[in-house]
C-alpha cells in the first residue's frame, strides 16, 4: 500500500476508534439494567452501532461505521405493543478511492410494527418486520452474531424483511415451548439497498422447539423479482446448542423452483469456543475463538464454498470486538474474502 | 473437509464443565396477597422467566422480578428452574431485548424483591423461604433438589 494511502487509512481508523471508544464509554448496559430503562408513559430507546475495517484480498481497503441503529418501543399494561428500528447505514466510509465520504449513507426502516397480545398462544403484529426464516436473520444485530460477516444463506436466498402481517405464539410443552410464527406480505417492500434482491408475494411459516438443543424449522415460497420473476418454494432447518460453553449453530436451506427443479441452497456450520477452556488460558477469558463453513449455491450464481476462521472479544456483555479471516470461492460485498475486523456496541 | 476434521478436533480438546459452587436453600416464589392464582407449575415458570409467558389467566400483565446475576439466591433460582446459569444467558437476554421484550426486572435485594412483588400489579418473584413475611404470599416452593411444589416443604430457618 502507498504510504499517503496507510497514512489516510491510519487517520480514518483513529477515527472510527474514537468513534468505537466514545461506544464503549457510553452507558452500555447488560440486557438485564436496560429492563428498567422505559419512561413512566412506556416508551424506551435504545439500540446498537458497529464500527470496522475490511481489508478484502481482492480489492481496496474500507473502513466504515457500518450502521447506527436506533430501536423505540413502548409498551405500558395493555395488550398493544409498538416497535420499530431506525437505521443509518454506513454514515461514514473510507476508502482509497473516494476518501473519507457519506456516499453510501442511507436510511433504512429495519422494522416498524403494531403487536396485538391476544395470549401467549396467540399474538399478531402488523409492519414492517424481519423476515421469520433461520437464527442469524432474526438476530443480525451486529453485537448478537460472533462474526462481522453474514453467511451468504442467511442473505441471498429469502427476503430478508416482510411488509405484512403475522401470527405468532408459544405453547408450553414438556419443559419448554413449542413456538410458532405464520406470516403473510401485504405491501411491496421498499426500495433501499441495490445490493439487496427483492421479492414478492412472500409467504411462509417458522416452527421452533427445545431450550438447551433448540431447532427451528422454516417454509417459505416467494417470488423473485428479477428478469424472469421465478418463484420458489423453500424448506429451512436450524439448530442452536451448547455444549461445554460451546455453542454450536447452523441453518440450511433449499429452494426449489414452480417445476419442482433445484431453486438454489445454501448452509452453515458455525461454532463459538471460550478460548479459556483450552489449557485454561485465563488471560483469554472472554475470548472466542469462531470457525464457519459455508456452502452457498444459487441458479445464476457459481457454487461458493467458504470458510471463516477468527476470535472474538466480549469485552462487555453488550460489547464485541472480532477479527476473522474469511477464504473459500467467491465474493460478496457484504462478504468479502480477506480479514474483516470490528467493533459492535448494543445500548 | 478438512476444516470439518479441524472443527471436530477443537471440539475435542475441550475439558470438563464447570460446577456450580453454592449453598442451596428453599425459595419461596411469591404473588402479592391480592394475586388470585395460588399455585404455579415448573413449566409456567419457566415460561414467565424466559418470558415467553406475559399474561396471568385474569388479563394481568406479568412483572417477573429478579435478583443481579451474581446473587446466590438468583444463580441457584436460575440453574434450577431455567437450568442455566445467568452468566450463560446473556446471549438469550441481548436477543429477546434486539426484538423488543425486556428481561425480568432486577432489584438489589430479597427486600426489595418483597416490595416490589406486595406493591407492582401482576408482580411475581423469589426469595429465601425463611424470608417469606404476610406482606406477600407464596404461590410455590422450589426445594433443595430443584422440585418445584405447591406446597411448603420441612426447612428450617436460622434463629
Amino acid at each position: 500500500m502507498h504510504p499517503i494511502k496507510r497514512r489516510s487509512l491510519v487517520s480514518v481508523m483513529a477515527t472510527i476508534g474514537s468513534v468505537a471508544l466514545l461506544l464503549m464509554l457510553c452507558k452500555a448496559a447488560h440486557a438485564d439494567e436496560v429492563a428498567n430503562a422505559s419512561d413512566e408513559n412506556g416508551f424506551s430507546l435504545g439500540g446498537y452501532s458497529s464500527a470496522g475495517i475490511t481489508l478484502p484480498r481482492d480489492g481496496d481497503a474500507k473502513a466504515a461505521i457500518n450502521e447506527i441503529s436506533l430501536i423505540l418501543r413502548w409498551e405500558n399494561d395493555s395488550r398493544f405493543k409498538f416497535f420499530s428500528e431506525i437505521e443509518l447505514e454506513d454514515p461514514l466510509t473510507w476508502d482509497e478511492q473516494n476518501k473519507l465520504n457519506t456516499k453510501e449513507s442511507f436510511v433504512n426502516i429495519e422494522r416498524l410494527y403494531l403487536d396485538y397480545n391476544y395470549s401467549e398462544k396467540t399474538n399478531f403484529r402488523a409492519g414492517r418486520f424481519l423476515t421469520p426464516a433461520g437464527r442469524w436473520n432474526l438476530l443480525h444485530a451486529a453485537p448478537l452474531v460472533w462474526t462481522s460477516t453474514r453467511p451468504l444463506a442467511t442473505s441471498r436466498l429469502f427476503p430478508i424483511t416482510t411488509n405484512g402481517v403475522m401470527a405468532f405464539g408459544a405453547v408450553p410443552l414438556k419443559d419448554s415451548a413449542f413456538e410458532y410464527t405464520i406470516f403473510v406480505e401485504a405491501l411491496k417492500d421498499q426500495i433501499d439497498d441495490d445490493d439487496e434482491i427483492k421479492f414478492k408475494h412472500v409467504k411462509g411459516a417458522r416452527f421452533t422447539f427445545g431450550q438447551d438443543l433448540n431447532f427451528g424449522l422454516n417454509l417459505l415460497s416467494f417470488t423473485e423479482k428479477t428478469a424472469s420473476n421465478p418463484s420458489y418454494r423453500m424448506l429451512g432447518f436450524d439448530f442452536l446448542t451448547h455444549y461445554q460453553d460451546i455453542e454450536f449453530l447452523g441453518e440450511g436451506f433449499q429452494r426449489w423452483d414452480s417445476d419442482n427443479k433445484d431453486g438454489g441452497s445454501g448452509a452453515y456450520l458455525q461454532t463459538a469456543i471460550p478460548l479459556s477452556r483450552l489449557n485454561n488460558w485465563s488471560s483469554l477469558r472472554n475470548w472466542y475463538g469462531i470457525a464457519r463453513l459455508e456452502i452457498f449455491d444459487r441458479p445464476d450464481e457459481r457454487r461458493q464454498e467458504r470458510w471463516l476462521l477468527g476470535a472474538t472479544w466480549r469485552i462487555k456483555p453488550t460489547q464485541l470486538l472480532k477479527l476473522e479471516f474469511t477464504g473459500g470461492s467467491g465474493d460478496q460485498p457484504e462478504s468479502p474474502r480477506g480479514f474483516l475486523g470490528s467493533f459492535a456496541v448494543l445500548f | 473437509m478438512r476444516l470439518l476434521f479441524a472443527l471436530l478436533a477443537l471440539f475435542c480438546l475441550l475439558s470438563s464443565a464447570a460446577s456450580m459452587a453454592s449453598e442451596q436453600t428453599v425459595i419461596a416464589v411469591i404473588v402479592a396477597n391480592d394475586q388470585a392464582t395460588k399455585a404455579i407449575s415448573l413449566p409456567e415458570l419457566k415460561l414467565i422467566y424466559w418470558r415467553k409467558k406475559d399474561y396471568w389467566a385474569n388479563g394481568k400483565r406479568m412483572h417477573p422480578v429478579n435478583l443481579p446475576a451474581e446473587n446466590p439466591l438468583r444463580m441457584q433460582f436460575s440453574k434450577k428452574i431455567l437450568g442455566s446459569l445467568p452468566s450463560t444467558q446473556i446471549d438469550y437476554w441481548n436477543g429477546l431485548y434486539f426484538h423488543g421484550k425486556s428481561p425480568p426486572h432486577v432489584v438489589n435485594s430479597e427486600e426489595a424483591v418483597i416490595r416490589f412483588v406486595a406493591e407492582t400489579n401482576g408482580a411475581v418473584g423469589y426469595i429465601e423461604a425463611c424470608n417469606l413475611d404476610t406482606r406477600v404470599q407464596a404461590i410455590a416452593w422450589v426445594a433443595e433438589n430443584g422440585d418445584v411444589l405447591n406446597k411448603a416443604p420441612d426447612y428450617r430457618c436460622a434463629p
